[in-house]
Parts: structure tokens; C-alpha cells; sequence
């Protein structure tokens, strides 16, 4: 099982800069236009959490509307990462169900695809990368039953 | 129809009982008693517009100024003058031609009984949707997202 | 790997902005308002502009291919809904000329690509020569703008010119056409036929 550490705002966004172009869209954050005070208070407004998976960084963020349910994002195709993501969500968040918005093309599509988790439909257009616009694609898992809540 | 900015006397118009974050937030009947209504903030820093028409309220969040998106919600009174299909069509003019967007986009709830022939009209389409992603009525339930481009 | 990297100014490139902002020439050729500040107060000035200004101003640090700091570029005037904005540059002296065009070019092209500004409007005193010659400069400008700044005790005129999506895209064409000239020419003098 990989570990997961917990990293602090700071190192968060320091994270997500070294990352580079995998970080782009992570939780909707974009490290190319955003610097690491941008990245933070962005990171903040979101309730996010960002953990170091080995080299991949993964994150959650709580939706407001449905508190058993996580928006999750990750820089890496790594589905080890994801996995010890989805399952802290389960254990110490009591997540039912995750949400990712993922650039099309993204290295995480192939972790979430991994994960179980299936495309639901696709934003145009979505967001603007090296001058030309670029779709994002919604990915939708459900958590396994682990008991009943 | 043109939207206005808007004003500290407007405030009475950002709560009702519609859902929350929804494109076309319509009052929603059947309204449970002890629930609380649902709100809006006052626009706050870049990322905000606040605009309204008579009886309702249109809001640009999460602005990307970058990628030319706003995620758009709306919140119409019972007794507002101002039909839904004319608050949206004003609500797209407004956030393509004066805030020179390129892309609008916004929640719906299928649970909820909304007029979908007004969002099409509007030049909306349904893009995803989401299961399990709005507490309503004791129970989960899926939300749409529904986007809009400006073509030119 | 491109040449130059532009990257978000960060805490440890402060230094070598209050050195650039204590320069003789640039004082003369950009602004001297350091000249009366202390370094905390321009220490303080340019950590608000990281933390808490980005929407109004942002600072990038142009790196060269080894990653050494060859100067700044920043924007000012950000309109994000007209998607206009103002750039300048301060280039590092040893890295003037040259390189330092280089780093122009990846400014713009990063402001252009990736914030998406589609206006950029520049603006260079008129005896300002330190990354472009008098006669471009004469070329280039839409506006003269006399009486602009005060630096160093002396009025100084200004040059203004916007360039649009437009003006990027005929200016590479015209690169390319001149690249071409010049291979015309290389293979002519080698015998190879065009």
C-alpha cells in the first residue's frame, strides 16, 4: 500500500509547480498561470487536501453540496496513488462516491480508468491551455460498500 | 431585457428557496419547513459578478479570466416580473458581450422539475452529469452540467 | 528545451530585482522611484505584489538554459476582461542583447499563450536602448508621448505601441520569409539547386 503524506499549504503549491504539466487543472488549480500565493489561497477556498504518493501528488476536496462526496485529482498516471487516495477518503472522510475533472489527454485518465471509475460527459471547451482551448472530462467513481452507514 | 450590477438594496433577492448553485434556480415547491433557505454571498474580488433583473439575480463565479468560463447561477422570486426564458437570454448576453466570455456552464438538477426547452433556448446544452452529487430531500441525488459557447 | 524559460517571480529572485532596480541605467531608463525607497520598503512592495496583488500586476523571471536568472518581465494594467495589458522588462546587464531579445520574445509569448491576452501594449522611453535600437524603436512606436516620465531630474518622451494577435502573426511571417531569403542564398552560393 502506498503512503500517503500529508503536505502543508506551502509545499503543496510547491508540489504542484515542480510537477509541471501534469499539475495543470489539478482541483482546478493551474501552477503555469498561477503562482505559489495564488495556488495556496485557491487550494484554501477549496478545503483542499494535498498528499504526496511517492512521486505523484494526489489531492481531494470536499463538494460542498453532498459532504459524502470528494472531488479528487492527481498529477501521474500512478493508480497506487489514487488508490491510497480513494481509500483515506473512505476511512476518514466516510466518502461514498469521488468526482474528477480531468483535462483531455491527462496523465490521471488512465489512474481513474484503472480505478473504476466512468466518464460521464465532457465540459467544452473548459479551459485554456498554451493558446487553445481545451475539453475536460468528467470521471465519476463510487466508493466500494464497506458498511452500512 | 438587460441585467443591472448589482446594489447593497438588492440584497432581499439573494435568498429563496431554490437549490443551491443551480442555472435556473426556480422556487422549489414542497419546500421543507425547517430547511433553511438557500443564499448567496455579495460579489467578492475578481472571480465574482453580481448582476440582476427585476425580481431575480444572475452570478458569474469561479470566473477563469484565463480560460473565458463562468460557472453561472441564478435565483428568481415567486411573484418576479421577469420570466425564467427572458433572465437566461439575458444572462448569456450579458456574460458573452460584457464580460466578454467565451463560456458559460452551470448545474441542473433532473429531481428538480425545471424547464429544460428554456435552457436550450438559451443556447445551453447538457454536457455531463454527476450521480449523487446534491443532498435534496433526504437522499443523493444527480446533477447535470449544462454549458453554453460563444461562437464568433 | 527552449532557450528561455519565463517562470512566476518568487521570494528568492528578490535580490536580484532590488539590484536591477538600483541600476544606474535603469533608473534612467525605466523608473527611479528606488533611488528614495529603503530595501525593506521595496522588499515589502514587491512580496505584496507576489502575494497579494496577482490581479492587478505580476512579476515573471526570464531563466536561461542553465536555469541563471537573465532578468524580469512584468505585466501592469491588467484588464482580464478586455484582455489587454501593459509588459516591460528588466534584463539583467550581462545578459543585454541577444539573449536578452530572447527573453522578450518568450515573455510575450507566454502572456499571449497561456494568460491569454490578445492586446499588449508596450512602452519604452525614447532614449531607452538597452534591448532595441533608436530606429526600431522609430519603426515600431504608434505613439510619441512627450513629457511621460521624470527620471534622473529629466523630462523623457515615451513610444506606445499595442501589438494584436495580428501583428504576432504577420511578424512571424516575415521571420520566416527572411529565413527563407537567407537559405535561398546558402544554397545558391553552394551550388544546390532550390
Amino acid at each position: 500500500m502506498t503512503d500517503l503524506i500529508p503536505l502543508d499549504p506551502a509545499s503543496a503549491a510547491a508540489g504542484l509547480r515542480e510537477a509541471g504539466e501534469g499539475a495543470r487543472g489539478f482541483l482546478g488549480v493551474d501552477p503555469v498561470t498561477e503562482n505559489d500565493a495564488l495556488l495556496t489561497r485557491r487550494l484554501a477556498a477549496l478545503d483542499a487536501q494535498v498528499f504526496r504518493a511517492g512521486d505523484t501528488l494526489v489531492g481531494a476536496a470536499p463538494n460542498p453540496h453532498q459532504p459524502r462526496q470528494a472531488y479528487v485529482a492527481s498529477t501521474s498516471a500512478d493508480e497506487a496513488a489514487l488508490r491510497a487516495l480513494l481509500g483515506f477518503l473512505v476511512t476518514y472522510r466516510r466518502a461514498t462516491s469521488y468526482v474528477a475533472l480531468v483535462e483531455r489527454g491527462a496523465a490521471a485518465t488512465e489512474a481513474l480508468r484503472r480505478c473504476g471509475f466512468a466518464e460521464r460527459g465532457a465540459l467544452r471547451d473548459h479551459r485554456h491551455r498554451s493558446g487553445a482551448p481545451v475539453d475536460v472530462l468528467v470521471w465519476f467513481g463510487k466508493a466500494a460498500e464497506t458498511c452500512p452507514s | 431585457m438587460r441585467l443591472r450590477g448589482y446594489r447593497d438594496g438588492d440584497r432581499a433577492l439573494l435568498t429563496g428557496r431554490w437549490l443551491p448553485g443551480e442555472l435556473l434556480g426556480l422556487p422549489l415547491p414542497g419546500w421543507p419547513p425547517l430547511a433553511e433557505p438557500t443564499t448567496v454571498p455579495p460579489p467578492s474580488g475578481p472571480g465574482d459578478e453580481l448582476c440582476v433583473a427585476p425580481g431575480a439575480f444572475v452570478r458569474y463565479t469561479d470566473i477563469d479570466w484565463v480560460g473565458r468560463g463562468a460557472r453561472v447561477e441564478t435565483g428568481r422570486a415567486p411573484d418576479a416580473p421577469t420570466p425564467p426564458e427572458a433572465l437566461l437570454e439575458a444572462a448569456v448576453a450579458h456574460g458573452f458581450h460584457r464580460l466578454n466570455l467565451r463560456r458559460l456552464y452551470g448545474w441542473v438538477t433532473p429531481a428538480a422539475p425545471a424547464p429544460t426547452t428554456a435552457l436550450t433556448e438559451a443556447g445551453f446544452t447538457r454536457e455531463a452529469s454527476v450521480p449523487e452529487h446534491l443532498w435534496l430531500g433526504g437522499r443523493a441525488v444527480e446533477r447535470e452540467i449544462w454549458g453554453a459557447l460563444r461562437h464568433d | 528545451m527552449p532557450f528561455v524559460t519565463v517562470r512566476h517571480f518568487a521570494d528568492e529572485d528578490i535580490p536580484l530585482r532590488l539590484q536591477l532596480l538600483r541600476e544606474a541605467r535603469f533608473q534612467a531608463n525605466l523608473s527611479d522611484f528606488a533611488v528614495a525607497a529603503s530595501d525593506d520598503d521595496l522588499v515589502a512592495d514587491v512580496r505584496r505584489t507576489i502575494a497579494e496583488r496577482q490581479d492587478e500586476r505580476r512579476i515573471f523571471t526570464l531563466c536561461g538554459p542553465k536555469g541563471e536568472v537573465m532578468g524580469f518581465a512584468w505585466i501592469t494594467s491588467i484588464d482580464w476582461r478586455n484582455q489587454t495589458c501593459e509588459l516591460s522588462f528588466g534584463v539583467l546587464p550581462r545578459h543585454r542583447g541577444g539573449p536578452g531579445a530572447l527573453g522578450v520574445q518568450a515573455a510575450h509569448d507566454y502572456v499571449r499563450a497561456e494568460l491569454n491576452m490578445r492586446v499588449i501594449v508596450n512602452q519604452v522611453l525614447e532614449h531607452n536602448t538597452m534591448l532595441q535600437s533608436a530606429r526600431t524603436m522609430a519603426e515600431s512606436r504608434q505613439v510619441r508621448c512627450d513629457y511621460d516620465s521624470y527620471t534622473v531630474g529629466e523630462w523623457r518622451s515615451a513610444c506606445y505601441w499595442s501589438l494584436t494577435d495580428e501583428d504576432m502573426r504577420e511578424q512571424r511571417a516575415q521571420k520566416l520569409a527572411r529565413r527563407r531569403v537567407l537559405a535561398d542564398r546558402i544554397r545558391a552560393r553552394t551550388g544546390e539547386l532550390p
